[in-house]
């Protein structure tokens, strides 16, 4: 992989940086709002469960 | 690696659990739009967002061999069969633990590292405690790989025109 860097202090990157901030944390909002939806419950509570299947935790259920 | 779930929707969302019980969700937002007017061509930019869902022990998640792994998994999934997808991180700057976000998100990256991609990091210093740390990857075979991060660079410069 070729890596290229870039160091700037201009405050109009600053304020690209600072929208680009806002969106992210709105974006952290909904998926909050998310989690509380019976379809991501279902989700997680599926991984989860295969996960402990594997483990053999639910060996007996 | 941990085994992820696809659940796609507007964000193409991923879902993995951890051993520890922490939920965690990767979005790929599209934000095609930073580039528009700027390319006389459609750049399909997601931003990658990584997320703690649910911490039910509301532990600071340790340090965990499955993850960069997983991560990098679901990287690939999602950008696998698309060679013109961009993918841009932006390291969260809230709690100033962005250096650490920086790092951790470098390890993962180096996980998929070879020929295949380029990463173009830039660190926008706002003062001498917060900088925002931000990369843009894409593919070394991408067509208009130098426009791209051209057009990227030129986002902070051009923001207040």
């Amino acid at each position: 992989m070729i890596v290229i860097k870039m160091e700037t202090s201009s405050p109009r990157a600053v304020a690209w940086a600072k929208k680009m901030m806002e969106s992210k944390r709105q974006i952290q909002a909904e998926i909050q709002e998310e989690f509380k939806t019976p379809e991501v419950k279902a989700i997680f509570a599926e991984l989860k469960r295969k996960r402990l299947e594997k483990k053999g935790g639910l060996s007996n259920v | 690696m941990y085994e992820f779930f696809f659940g796609g929707g507007q964000n193409s969302s991923y879902y993995f659990s951890t051993d520890l019980g922490i939920d965690y969700v990767v979005k790929f937002k599209n934000t095609s739009y930073i580039f528009d007017g700027r390319l006389d061509f459609d750049v399909q930019a997601f931003e990658m967002i990584i997320e703690i869902e649910d911490n039910p022990n509301q532990i600071k998640p340790p340090l965990d061999a499955k993850m960069p792994i997983t991560i990098s998994m679901i990287f690939k999934d999602f950008c696998g069969k698309f060679n013109e997808r961009v993918i841009i991180y932006i390291c969260d700057s809230s709690d100033i633990r962005q250096e650490a976000r920086r790092r951790k998100f470098n390890q993962w990256v180096d996980l998929f590292k070879g020929d295949e991609f380029l990463k173009f990091d830039t660190a926008i210093k706002e003062n001498l405690k917060i900088t925002y740390h931000s990369s843009l990857i894409i593919r070394d075979n991408n067509p208009y790989k130098m426009q791209i991060i051209e057009a990227f660079i030129n986002l902070g410069k051009e923001q207040d025109k």
